[in-house]
């Protein structure tokens, strides 16, 4: 049994995982406990307003300051913007703006991992050249050592790595 | 545009096919949202952008051999009611409809298949089927997006699935739905706890056009309502039973309508329907779905009405306000198109 990050009292039955100001947060909850932290489930609800879960998030988040003066490099769409409509501006807005759409697509959707049907021209890749398996190998050590914060950072750079190397094949 | 074709071909396919639960299940749809790589969504695209990535999208339409001969049209070149009409038909969206953006749409395989371009999101592939056939609609999409997908290249995160412009639809970017017919729930009440009751398997009810809109007609939409952490198939199969369980509960609302003590008022509600659809001069179109929907249920019912079901559906379709405006050739004041629509519900249930 594995007990709640909370209260250290009830057996944890929640599994939260989302960057928060730039810190890969895992996370360990009774129910009562993931309630008292404004949690909300896809599943037990029925209406929910995505403008609130997105203002709601930002509150609670600490990477407010962080995130407050992002801007989308690729589309200009900036995080006020985001904030207001709930509706991205690109692709690469979900890079900019992950450490907000983690626990967003989280509470959304009840889970923050694509298991359906993938981009078939990434799925054709080659084999990762040697600097992006270097920056993985990093990644995994990173993990271990529990050294979040570096993790997330090697994570998008992996992440961008990975999308050239799309873009590349992609346009051959 | 060859209109008078569209307009005939009242999708003969709602009755063809292997579809199941026909008596409640009208229609299932699969919907995929896919956007292009490194090109900022519609929303945020100036004209001459929206008009390339239209370019582009219909350029790989092209080389798809499933849609290399379906036809495109261009909905900058159509009128308003032209737009509505094909947002009647349900091969654009309401949103495609009235918006003036650069945008188009490719109609293949008989009508069974749309892919919008420029929508909310770059793609929006539709697959139909009549009946509650999702698993065949969703291989047609599949098949479809996958040939798309060899020619562009789509914006895509290996955690998070298909990037979409809307963070509830991504992943993977799919809508299964099926539109019912629920007369008997809706008379009996139990509509709203039939409902209710799907949200805890992650289903949503929506109305005839989707999104927002009311339920036309004792119809409503049936889809999932979470596109992230589940494969396509896993959402179909629940949306796939949820339907199921809905058009138990309307049989058993339907038998206890043809059974005493509701037995005489429920005759009393169908053939009062019948008497209006075969005399009245002058039907709104809120009425006009009400009282088809009426009528419907009289014949699943088994009442001995001389119509066929399948002239039903196809005036749901037709009494719409642009079919009728697009029938006629001109634009119609209100009046008028009660009118007519009444004059052409009479024509085609025959002279009494």
């Amino acid at each position: 049994m594995i007990l709640c990050n909370g209260c250290a009292k009830h057996s944890a039955t929640i599994y939260f995982k989302g960057i928060v100001n730039g810190q890969m947060i895992k996370l360990h909850l009774c129910e009562s406990c993931a309630k008292k932290k404004g949690m909300v489930f896809p599943f037990a609800k029925s209406t929910f307003s995505l403008g609130d879960m997105v203002a709601d998030l930002a509150k609670a988040s600490k990477a407010r300051s962080s995130v407050v003066n992002t801007f989308c490099r690729r589309c200009g769409l900036t995080y006020a913007e985001f904030q207001q409509t709930s509706q991205l501006g690109c692709g690469r807005c979900y890079e900019t703006f992950a450490s907000v759409l983690e626990p967003l697509l989280l509470r959304i959707h009840g889970s923050t991992q694509h298991i359906g049907k993938t981009q078939r021209r990434t799925v054709r890749l080659p084999a990762p050249p040697q600097e992006l398996a270097r920056l993985k190998l990093e990644l995994q050590d990173a993990i271990r050592r529990e050294a979040y914060e570096k993790a997330a950072l090697l994570r998008d750079q992996i992440r961008q790595m990975e999308e050239r190397l799309t873009r590349q094949t992609g346009e051959a | 545009m060859n209109w008078d074709s569209l307009l005939k071909e009242d999708r003969r396919w709602m009755e063809d096919g292997g579809g199941a639960d026909r008596d409640v299940v009208i229609l299932s749809r699969i919907r995929l949202a896919r956007n292009v790589v490194d090109v900022p969504f519609p929303a945020r695209l100036d004209k001459e952008g929206q008009r390339a990535l239209l370019n582009r999208v219909l350029q790989a339409a092209r080389a798809a051999a499933s849609l290399s001969a379906s036809p495109f049209i261009d909905l900058t070149d159509l009128k308003k009611v032209e737009r509505q009409f094909l947002m009647e038909r349900h091969l654009i969206s309401p949103e495609m409809a009235f918006d003036s953006a650069e945008r188009g749409v490719v109609i293949g395989e008989g009508q069974k298949m749309t892919l919008m371009i420029n929508e909310e999101d770059h793609l929006r592939l539709q697959s139909f089927e009549g009946g509650r056939a999702l698993e065949a609609a969703w291989e047609r999409a599949d098949r479809i997006d996958s040939e798309l997908g060899e020619k562009l290249s789509y914006a895509f995160d290996s955690e998070w699935g298909f990037c979409t412009r809307c963070p509830t639809n991504a992943g993977t970017g799919l809508r299964a739905s099926c539109l019912l017919h629920l007369p008997a729930l809706v008379m009996n009440g139990d509509i709203q706890k039939v409902l209710d009751g799907l949200a805890s398997a992650g289903i949503t009810a929506r109305g005839f056009y989707g999104e927002r809109s009311k339920a036309f007609g004792d119809l409503f939409q049936i889809s999932n309502s979470t596109t992230l952490g589940h494969t396509e198939r896993e959402m179909i199969e629940a949306v796939g039973r949820a339907v199921q369980g809905i058009a138990r509960y309307e049989r058993q609302g339907r038998a206890a309508l043809s059974e005493a003590p509701h037995r005489t008022a429920t005759e009393d509600a169908v053939y009062r329907s019948w008497g209006i659809l075969r005399h009245a001069r002058l039907i709104s179109y809120d009425e006009a779905m009400l009282i088809l929907s009426r009528v419907r249920l009289g014949l699943q019912i088994g009442l001995p009405l001389p119509v066929d079901p399948a002239v039903l559906n196809s005036l749901m379709l037709l009494t719409q306000p642009a079919h009728l405006q697009m029938l006629s050739g001109s634009a119609l004041r209100i009046e008028e198109r009660d009118r007519m629509r009444a004059a052409l519900i009479r024509e085609k249930l025959g002279k009494p």
